[in-house]
């Protein structure tokens, strides 16, 4: 499952999100996107409108989540994509035995990728079992 | 087996999150990893300032896509770019053959 989680509230960001959704399953991969926050009035930009309907059509509608259950999606999906507004604090979480914040290892844990050397983190990101960059 | 590591960057370059983006690109490459990297929306700013360095990267054997729609959105050209414009096809493609995704988005 490749997942995309909308977290922006931002319009352009949104319908940018959205476009996004329907472009990962263009391989035929099973594409989720979950809306965290979701108001009823994004709906009003006929952007985001249009590809909420394309994303119905294509079988795999967007639905409104809670973080927990966005965060839970993430978990069990094989590749994630969190769209956030402009200016959101940024965290790698690393899943699994490899993935420890402070590079130890040892199930898991999360960390600021702009905090970390590079090729320590590129390590790290392959020996998770998952990485997600919230 | 080689890893690979997909990038997708999508936000604006004063972010940071392009900077991030590349740093992660070249520390995957020294470690001997494949590096795809796809750039949408506002990501597509920052590009033209970084041409040099993208098409080093392309040459080194990674894979870029950059997508059309938002090019002619910003105004930007391949010229602007340095390598041939791409549309969500290569996002859905490049994600979809990766070991990790990074998503600065």
């Amino acid at each position: 499952m490749l997942l995309v989680v909308v977290m922006a509230t931002d319009r352009e960001r949104v319908a940018e999100a959205l476009r996004a959704a329907i472009g990962l399953g263009l391989r035929g991969d099973p594409a989720c996107a979950l809306l965290v926050g979701w108001s009823p009035r994004l709906e009003e930009d006929p952007r985001i409108a249009r590809a909420l309907g394309t994303l119905e059509r294509l079988g795999r509608p967007a639905r409104a989540a809670t973080l927990a259950e966005a965060q839970a999606a993430a978990r069990a999906a094989r590749a994630v994509e969190v769209w956030t507004d402009p200016g959101s604090p940024r965290r790698l979480e690393l899943g699994g035995a490899g993935g420890g914040a402070g590079g130890g290892g040892g199930g898991g844990g999360s960390l600021d990728p702009r905090a970390v050397d590079s090729r320590r983190l590129v390590e790290q990101i392959f020996e998770a079992d998952a990485a997600v960059l919230w | 087996m080689t890893r690979r590591l997909a990038i997708v960057v999508s936000t604006a370059p004063e972010s940071g999150d392009l900077d991030a983006a590349f740093d992660l690109a070249h520390a995957a490459r020294a470690c001997g990893a494949e590096v795809a990297m796809f750039f949408m929306s506002d990501a597509l700013a920052g590009l033209p300032a970084r041409r040099e360095e993208l098409i080093a990267l392309h040459d080194d054997g990674c894979e870029i896509g950059v997508c059309a729609a938002s090019a002619s959105a910003l105004g930007l050209t391949e010229e602007d770019i340095g390598l041939p414009l791409g549309g969500q096809d290569d996002h859905a493609s490049i994600v979809s053959r990766a070991d990790r995704v990074i998503s600065f988005t």
